[in-house]
């Protein structure tokens, strides 16, 4: 048995709406991680799977200990979790190469060390000649290079990934999908992925965690690690299941706010 | 190659777009010599370049001019420090914006230079009170610049940083403020005219040098074309600080698209 990397027990989480009622947003919610997996938070909009992803990450506030990760209760951010947002969440003020190297200023990361380990990161995820363009700079698929690169300058054990490759198109997206999976597979991190895009989370992830409509909850949890010469007809029916899963839920679920 | 337009010209494109300074520039000197109006309410543009080279040749011009620059410049430079300090702090801590919020909204719409008498009354004739009233003036525009700026800050910046390892003081130096920078920038434009408006108001009601103080002497002395020639001086001077600010400005803001 692998050792949890996360581990939620029944965590509830409610937040006062602009009107000042409070909106229940996930109940009783359990799910656990284990170290070096790939699991997908799946649903409508609204579902409660960034909430949840945030929640993990420290950025959103809550009473009590129902995440642990790692086995220490979570009270807030940490370098310990990278983050990755759909908006790309770059600082447009500084260039790539100020942007990779921000985690290890703050980490004290000597200074020969730091350019070294940027300027291989930026080799890595394809931005070679471009250390010194400022974001504004660059296209969609370029920028949130340029996060992962940021996030993975500071080694996070777990990486947090929030509809990542949303804003990308068809094409990018699927580059980098591919070179996603390549890093997962060469550094053993654990990945939390949030999406709505059933085929990308059966062919990205081991495990699929779909939620159902506000109040979120998990509906069901499937194992999607396939492998093998069958691979390509069982993510096919995965997802297709999954799919049905999913359709019920949008069925009803509210109009997009 | 690009068609170089006339308006793209360096040296032309500054001339095709300054033309209406010279059609009014014309206007002035023809309504004058040709009797459209009293020769002393408007005295020819030619009689006033005239004294204006007259003053050019003489030091005591000089120090007049460098006596409110130099009041323009402490005070715009002190608000500028203090209230970009105060505005981001107002929307970092909760209780200095209880503090402060009330207090500059309460005396941002008030005209500063009603305060003249009073500033006199505490800080005498001399630089003193122009300092104070000036940088009283250019505190609450750059406050509420820095305020409206630091306010906006992107909340996934914010959570990047912390996911970083960055403290709280971390992100305030290295998230907020470059962030509200763009309006920090915004609120020096105002405040820079605003320097010039309350120069020239306190020298010219009480003051033994400065501009203000010789628009008043050669107002009271009857000397017209002079007067006209000093405020055409504070015109150029305001023109050329606004643009040097503007200058600075897109060196400040060059990562944007």
């Amino acid at each position: 048995m692998k050792t949890a990397a996360v581990a939620i027990n029944r965590l509830s989480y409610s937040y006062a709406a602009s009107d000042g009622r409070s909106v229940l947003a996930l109940s009783d919610v359990s799910l656990v991680v284990e170290q070096g997996s790939f699991v997908s938070l799946l649903g409508p909009s609204g579902c409660g799977k960034s909430t949840l992803l945030y929640l993990i990450g420290g950025f959103l506030k809550q009473e009590g200990t129902a995440i642990h990760v790692d086995g220490v209760p979570v009270t807030g951010p940490g370098p310990d979790r990278g983050i990755v947002f759909q908006q790309f969440a770059l600082f447009p003020w500084r260039t790539v190469l100020g942007n990779v190297v921000y985690g290890m200023e703050k980490q004290r990361v000597p200074r020969a060390e730091r350019l070294d380990r940027a300027h291989k990161l930026i080799r890595d995820v394809g931005l070679a000649g471009f250390e010194a363009s400022y974001p504004s700079q660059l296209s969609g698929g370029m920028r949130q290079r340029a996060a992962i690169a940021r996030t993975l300058a500071v080694d996070p054990a777990i990486l947090l990934m929030d509809e990542p490759f949303g804003a990308l198109d068809a094409q990018t997206r699927g580059i980098m999908q591919e070179q996603l999976r390549q890093i997962w597979q060469a550094t053993g991190k654990t990945v939390i992925f949030v999406t709505h895009d059933v085929r990308e989370a059966v062919y990205l992830s081991q495990k699929v965690v779909v939620m159902s409509k506000r109040p979120g909850t998990i509906k069901e949890i499937i194992d999607t690690s396939f492998e093998g010469s069958e691979a390509d007809a069982r993510v096919q029916s995965a997802v297709e299941d999954i799919w049905q899963q999913v359709k019920l839920e949008f069925a009803d679920a509210p109009a997009h706010a | 190659m690009r068609p170089l337009t006339l308006e793209k010209h360096p040296v032309l494109g500054g001339i095709v777009r300054y033309s209406p300074l010279l059609l009014l520039a014309a206007a002035w000197e023809a309504s004058s010599r040709l009797g459209l109006v009293n020769e002393y309410a408007l005295p020819p543009l030619s009689t006033v370049l005239v004294a204006w080279f007259q003053f050019l040749k003489d030091p005591s011009f000089y120090y007049h001019a460098g006596m409110s620059l130099m009041r323009a410049a402490t005070g715009l430079s002190l608000a500028i420090v203090l209230g970009v300090t105060l505005g981001i702090s107002m929307a970092s801590f909760r209780w200095v914006e209880a503090t402060f919020g009330p207090i500059v909204q309460m005396f941002y719409p008030m005209p500063k230079s009603a305060l003249i008498p009073l500033t006199i009354l505490w800080f005498g004739l001399g630089h003193l009170s122009k300092i104070f009233l000036i940088f009283l003036g250019c505190l609450l525009p750059m406050t509420l610049s820095s305020f409206n700026g630091a306010r906006g800050t992107d909340k996934v910046l914010l959570w990047s940083a912390s996911s970083l390892g960055a403290s709280r003081w971390n992100r305030i130096r290295d998230v907020v403020f470059p962030a509200s920078l763009p309006s920090i920038m915004a609120g020096m434009r105002t405040a820079l005219a605003l320097a010039f408006v309350l120069f020239v108001s306190s020298e010219l009601i009480i003051a033994n040098e400065g501009l203000g103080y010789l628009i008043r002497m050669t107002g009271d002395g009857g000397q017209y074309p002079a007067m006209f020639a000093v405020v055409l001086t504070v015109v150029s001077m305001g023109f050329l600080a606004d643009r040097l600010l503007i200058a600075i400005t897109h060196r400040v803001l060059r990562w944007r698209a």
